[in-house]
């Protein structure tokens, strides 16, 4: 387990920046986060004004996400247009990840802009050095119920850039003939001079959040918020071991919401028969081998979502020459520089995690996502492809990485 | 011999993603270019950070017509600095 002391102790900042609100600009598809995953809870507990989702789990994780979408399910099944009140009463809680909390974000953010419902959340997060972005969060304002918090929210969910928070809602549609991701490389570079990153290191973080949001836009068909906030230095223990010297976490959040999910346009092109050229062609051996073994654990969706974060393969329909860098080995990277990670992107019902002594390439720079660092005749190890607790409708990524300071 | 020299806003010192990469080779350098002989390519001294997505959108066409062989051999880029230049040639292939 890992335990982080900041030498910040103020835990709740003072929010007095400049919030610009950039109107009509929404994040689109949330619903579908309620439409894959339609139960609903049976049950749900109310008084005279308000609806109240109590939830005792020791960790805010897929499986409270799980939890509060059955509840919203289920208020929206009984109350139907009614305009409500909705508490959140999570106590003392650690939270499992960043993503965890930003989906949060983006549930509360659907329900407050479709419903015009109430929010008020009672909760305690725990100090983490991988959630810490919690406390630059926009689910601050919910916690104090003025009216004027909840337009706060929704401000600050949209657009933020105040000390160590980076937060945009970027919308890609109709301008792919732009440098609109040029723009946003500028905008993250003068970000992250800001906390006195190596120079090549901030350009390959900026590098792997523009590939990823430039994907979410393209080839998810949606906009995609992207949250990035950098701790303050601390201690860190891992496993109740305190480690030597200072430390500080880099973490980002890439979310989006579509149809489109991450291993589509490889599902596309094997089923179009349209793996005949270049890497393609292997890509094609490996599928053949790999079907053979295609079960609960290691589905035809894993195959996709692995097969797209490869080097030079793309699920864009036109190109089967180019595409696709070496994204994952950017990820790797990073990883190799960091003394703790915590990596993975979740689409659909599966997840994908990136380990970091699993990301080496073959001599012909394919990754296995195994120790054989095979892609051709050997399965991805079992810790890569795992269930989602929730089916996710678009594509997510956590990426965490906590460093330490150089003298 | 052809020499393209590449022209953005003022205000952009930054360059990515694949769409736009592909839109700046469309409108800037398919009607200009010949892949008989060597090409030069020119990126204003604006220009300090290029994204691989841009990088790739902007050679698709030309590794197409010639492959990474034929860039290697043919095509000369010139950026604001050496580190640049390596940067940008590195993310082709």
């Amino acid at each position: 387990m890992l335990i982080y002391t900041s030498n910040n102790t103020t835990l709740f900042l003072r929010i007095n920046c400049f919030i610009i609100f950039i109107a009509g600009t929404i994040l689109k598809n949330i619903e579908l986060l309620f439409e894959k995953n339609p139960q609903c809870f049976s049950k749900i507990q109310s008084n005279k004004n308000s609806v109240i989702f109590q939830c005792g789990d020791k960790s805010f994780s897929g499986i409270t996400i799980s939890k509060i979408i059955k509840f919203i399910n289920a208020v929206r099944k009984k109350y139907k247009n009614l305009k409500l009140s909705l508490v959140f009463s999570f106590g003392s809680i650690k939270l499992a990840d960043k993503l965890s909390y930003i989906i949060f974000e983006c549930i509360c953010y659907f329900l407050m802009t479709n419903f015009h419902y109430k929010i008020h959340l009672f909760w305690q997060p725990e100090r983490n050095i991988l959630t810490d972005g919690i406390f630059c969060s926009p689910l601050l304002f919910l916690s104090k119920g003025d009216r004027n918090d909840f337009c706060r929210f929704l401000q600050k969910f949209q657009m933020d850039i105040y000390r160590r928070h980076f937060r945009r809602l970027i919308n890609g549609s109709n301008k792919e003939n732009t440098n609109y991701l040029g723009n946003l490389l500028q905008e993250l570079d003068t970000f992250l001079k800001a906390f006195s990153i190596a120079e090549d290191y901030r350009d390959q973080i900026s590098e792997v959040i523009i590939e990823l949001v430039g994907n979410a836009c393209e080839h998810g068909h949606t906009n995609c918020l992207l949250d990035i906030d950098i701790t303050n230095d601390g201690e860190i223990a891992i496993d109740d071991i305190p480690q030597k010297g200072i430390f500080y976490g880099i973490n980002i959040a890439i979310v989006n919401f579509s149809d489109i999910l991450l291993g589509d346009g490889i599902k596309n092109k094997i089923e179009q028969n349209k793996l005949n050229e270049n890497r393609y062609i292997c890509l094609k051996q490996a599928y053949s081998y790999h079907k053979q073994f295609f079960s609960q654990d290691y589905s035809y969706a894993d195959f996709c979502n692995i097969s797209s974060l490869q080097d030079k393969i793309s699920g864009r329909p036109y190109y089967n020459l180019s595409g696709g860098t070496g994204l994952t080995k950017l990820i790797h990277s990073l990883q190799e520089k960091s003394e703790v990670d915590s990596c993975y992107v979740i689409s659909g019902q599966r997840c994908v995690r990136f380990v970091k002594n699993l990301l080496n390439y073959d001599d012909n720079k394919w990754l296995g996502f195994n120790e054989q660092k095979d892609f051709f005749k050997a399965l991805p190890d079992k810790v890569t492809t795992v269930d989602c607790y929730i089916y996710f409708p678009g594509t997510a990524y956590n990426l965490n990485f906590v460093m330490k300071r150089e003298d | 011999m052809t020499t393209i020299y590449l022209k953005f806003p003022k205000s952009e010192t930054s360059l990515a993603g694949f769409p736009y990469g592909d839109d700046v080779y469309q409108n800037q350098v398919k009607e200009n270019i010949s892949f008989e002989g060597d090409i030069t390519i020119i990126f204003p001294d604006q220009i300090e950070k290029v994204a691989s997505s841009f990088v790739q959108g902007f050679f698709a066409n030309i590794v197409m017509a010639i492959g990474y062989k034929g860039i290697e051999k043919n095509v000369k880029i010139i950026s604001k600095n050496d580190k640049l230049t390596a940067s940008i040639r590195k993310n082709i292939y």
